[in-house]
């Protein structure tokens, strides 16, 4: 049973964990990785580093995201930062929607 | 800055694994997960790197998840040391255990070979050599030989009515079987080494037993019975010469030689594993005798 119950939130976690991801970038304009993990697991979705990551480079790739190394303003090391694209933003804006029915949905079920 | 070796080392091996991305994507990818290690050393000034780099995983499924989210095929997860090690002893014993086998093969070639005119039959490329002329010695590798103390015995027992079957053994031997004018077994043998012959009948059964001798050279005479002549043995030569009766003979190596009765017919069903078969044309008369041979090793041939 508690193989059973794992399971489906790990499935259900992949459905929202982009649109988490674009939702915090959207919100904070831009972020680099380290601080999209820190806020994520302050909203209770941990995230392994060796899997955002990745997500990133692959959201970054098909437009959604668009990325920049920066080091100015910020002592040490260069970090890159993330913001939405405009097809990001509408996508972001479609999967809102699409989440919103599937709540209406749930609602109505129960 | 000097890098850290333990990242240096992490960061190689995810280079490594990358290598299915182009190299400035690659080198991208590498410089933000130093900038993840580097931030994590700055917020956690407590955590080891080795810590951090476990909490980012092993480099290679890092770069699996790389190479999956672009739909490219991940790369076969790394080998321990002691994996590598233990496949190096595996196929490095199969290889010799092959060239073993290989050399085996060739010295022991040809397998079998039959030579008429000298009425020999070699086995393992000659490790085991049966030769008709010197039948009480057994030659093994010209290592062994079997031969000292021949003796010779000579005699006939009349067959009890109702015997079924006449049963004839042997381990290493010559055996010329002819057919008998009487209702009588007459055996001549020359034997050498081992025990002697034992004879006996035992309810419908006669048995003429030679396999406890080393090596056996007879001429048989055998009478038709409503039964069957079985004989086995294990090395040797087998003369049967116009068999009167069912006969049932095997012999692991060796060669039998069959002279059929021109005026009988006969059903055969003759098998070599390895070696050479004459053709025997065999007759569908439900009457015609049945005649089975089966050879391990060697040759059945036919004599017209």
């Amino acid at each position: 049973m508690a193989g059973l119950i794992e399971n489906w939130k790990t499935q259900i976690r992949k459905g929202y964990l982009e649109l988490c991801i674009l939702l915090l970038i959207q919100a904070h304009k831009r972020l680099y990785g380290f601080d999209l993990l820190e806020k994520l697991e302050a909203v209770d979705l941990p995230l392994k580093e060796g899997t955002l990551y990745p997500l990133l480079n692959r959201m970054t790739l098909d437009g959604t995201l668009s990325a920049a190394w920066e080091t100015k303003q910020l002592k040490g090391h260069p970090r890159k930062f993330y913001s939405l694209t405009k097809s990001g933003e509408k996508l972001l804006d479609e999967m809102r929607e699409e989440f919103e029915k599937m709540l209406k949905t749930f609602k109505s079920v129960q | 800055m000097p890098i850290d070796p333990q990242l240096e080392n992490y960061l190689s091996r995810l280079d490594r694994a990358l290598g299915q991305i182009a190299v400035s994507e690659r080198s991208d990818i590498i410089t933000e997960i130093k900038s993840h290690v580097l931030s994590a050393q700055e917020k956690n000034p407590a955590e080891t790197l080795g810590q951090i780099l476990a909490s980012l995983g092993e480099p290679e499924t890092v770069a699996n998840r790389y190479l999956m989210e672009r739909g490219l095929k991940p790369a076969p997860a790394p080998k321990t040391p002691m994996v590598k090690w233990l496949t190096i002893g595996f196929l490095g014993t199969l290889t010799l255990g092959v060239t073993l086998i290989l050399v085996l093969i060739f010295k022991f070639t040809p397998l079998i070979s039959v030579d008429e005119e000298k009425g020999r039959v070699q086995l393992l490329g000659g490790l085991i050599d049966v030769n008709e002329k010197m039948m009480s010695n057994m030659k093994i590798d010209g290592e062994v030989r079997f031969g000292d103390g021949s003796r010779h015995i000579e005699g006939e027992q009349k067959l009890r009515p109702g015997t079924k079957e006449i049963n004839v053994r042997f381990t290493n031997g010559k055996l010329d079987v002819k057919p008998s004018r009487s209702d009588s077994v007459h055996w001549d043998c020359k034997l050498s080494g081992g025990d002697d012959a034992k004879i006996e009948s035992k309810g419908s059964q006669f048995i003429l037993d030679l396999s406890s001798n080393l090596g056996a050279k007879c001429d048989l005479l055998v009478p038709k019975i409503q039964g069957k002549l079985v004989i086995s043995g294990i090395n040797g030569k087998l003369e049967l010469d116009r068999p009167q009766n069912a006969t049932n003979v095997s012999l692991s190596n060796g060669k039998i030689n069959v002279r059929p009765d021109r005026s009988l017919e006969y059903r055969y069903d003759n098998h070599v594993r390895v070696g050479k078969i004459d053709s025997f044309p065999s007759s569908s008369n439900p009457r015609a005798l049945p005649i089975a041979i089966q050879v391990g090793n060697g040759k059945i041939s036919l004599e017209n």
